[in-house]
């Protein structure tokens, strides 16, 4: 895999959902859809295992820094290193473990497998906060997050849609494996 | 698997190292997380080229307040609302000054108004999570923020407190978002016959839905209505903030539980706090340590 034009997308990607995020919120609700996550699929679905899961790890700890939680007494914010870095690696890892039944290069797979890499990075951040939340002072619901994160789950799947186009565009600078590809882990 | 062993041992255990790492900051308590604020600072910095000019796209397509007023009336409004709060500040600083005046034998010391500088800040980013509540504003310490400034629409709708201050960047927590905490604001009322308006006090809480919610306590002569404004009255915020506009009443509701109260629903003039496009800071001319407000 080519990591400048990496860099390059990811950069875009994230500029996209930070500048976008409150227009295309569902407002004035907490539903919003995710550019990085169809990212992170997109990469599972064409790169080898080992890229396809650094690259994971490296939009996660983009999205942590892009997220700020707030603390419940003193009104402040903090970021939280982790949970969507540890997160993406597991629904990259879900994506990673289905490609092999799905056409990848399809529009339906981009959809269908960023719902499944979404919902278990929403998950996965859901449980960590809330086990934080037994000891940090975040400010913090884990039912109306739970609801509000799987309904962007379903959201940032409709949206994959429209982006699968510009990253068959972008798929030339790449430079993804051609021809048959492992599953998992080589 | 003989590939595999064939690596060095730092590339082999690269991936399960790192994995570990991140998990085990998941879980380290916010209070060792402050070194994670240069990085996030450094990402809202490169990703502004982007995110800037698509957020102000978006906005002007999809503007925080719907049927807004052409813009020479919004600007008399504007003005208007500052005068009142002016005028309410005055008000309550005459009570506090009769009040100072009974008590100089006991040696009080008189804190004078706050004067203000107003400064006009873009917005250059949100959140990246759904739950996410702050707004990126670029402005930081290079023009003088402090952290009892409070952020604005065109200086007298409160949209929040302005929060981790950067050199050319900061952010603001709305009032209307879920991780906000309570405020203590005031309902207006102006009784006929009566010089000054009277506040009926009630602690807000953000819905989730852009509105906020509490309850107000009323005798029979000031009773809270719909369309009454409500100002901030918290001894937790700033001087300089007092009596900015929370929002105006949208509905009122007998509370079941206390028949001497009435639950309001507060609706900010601004329909979505989040999505404004620039923000008026208010930066209080003094040091940060003498304006008071806590946290």
């Amino acid at each position: 895999m080519n990591w400048l034009a990496f860099a390059v997308v990811a950069w875009v990607s994230l500029g996209l959902e930070l500048g976008l995020a409150e227009a295309l919120r569902l407002a004035p609700g907490d539903i919003g859809p995710s550019f990085v996550i169809p990212l992170a699929t997109w990469i599972g679905l064409r790169a080898s295992p080992k890229h396809a899961l650094w690259a994971a790890l490296l939009l996660g700890l983009l999205l942590d820094l892009g997220w700020t939680v707030a603390l419940r007494d003193s009104g402040g914010l903090s970021n939280i290193i982790g949970p969507y870095s540890i997160g993406l690696f597991l629904g990259v890892n879900l994506v990673l473990a289905a490609r092999g039944y799905v056409l990848r290069e399809h529009i339906v797979a981009l959809a269908v497998m960023s719902l499944l890499c979404a919902g278990a990075t929403q998950v996965f951040v859901t449980a960590i906060l809330t086990l934080r939340n037994a000891y940090d002072p975040i400010a913090w619901q884990a039912g109306d997050e739970l609801t509000a994160r799987g309904a962007s789950a379903l959201y940032t799947c409709l949206l994959a849609l429209l982006l699968w186009l510009p990253f068959r565009g972008v798929e030339p600078l790449m430079a993804f494996p051609r021809g048959p590809i492992a599953r998992r882990y080589g | 698997m003989r590939h595999n062993q064939s690596q060095p041992a730092a590339v082999r255990y690269a991936m399960p190292g790192v994995v570990a790492l991140l998990a085990i900051l998941a879980l380290v308590p916010v209070q060792w997380l402050g070194w994670t604020r240069p990085l996030a600072t450094l990402e809202t910095v490169l990703v502004a080229p982007i995110s800037q000019p698509l957020r102000e796209v978006a906005v002007w397509l999809a503007p925080a307040t719907r049927d807004a007023p052409p813009e020479a009336i919004a600007e008399l409004e504007a003005r208007r609302d500052e005068l009142l709060a002016t005028l309410r500040r005055e008000q309550a600083e005459n009570r506090r000054l009769r009040e100072t005046i009974r008590e100089l034998q006991s040696g009080r010391a008189i804190r004078s108004p706050v004067p203000v500088r107003q400064v006009l800040a873009p917005v250059i980013a949100s959140q990246s999570d759904p739950s996410g509540a702050s707004l990126t504003i670029r402005a930081g310490l290079n023009v003088g923020l402090t952290d009892t400034t409070v952020a604005t629409v065109r200086g007298t709708q409160l949209v929040g407190r302005v929060r981790r201050l950067g050199a050319t960047t900061s952010m603001v927590v709305p009032i209307t978002s879920r991780q906000h905490t309570a405020v203590q604001g005031g309902v207006v009322v102006e009784p006929d016959g009566r010089e000054e308006a009277v506040l009926l006090e009630c602690l807000l809480l953000p819905v989730g839905d852009g509105r906020l919610r509490g309850d107000v306590e009323f005798d029979s002569a000031t009773e809270p209505e719909v369309g009454m404004e409500v100002v901030l009255r918290d001894d937790l915020w700033p001087e300089s903030a007092q009596f900015l506009i929370i929002g105006d009443v949208e509905r009122v509701e007998p509370d079941p539980e206390q028949p001497l109260r009435k639950v309001i629903f507060v609706q900010p003039r601004v329909d979505d706090l989040r999505r404004v496009s620039e923000v008026v800071l208010r930066i209080p001319e003094l040091a940060s340590g003498s304006e008071g407000g806590g946290s």
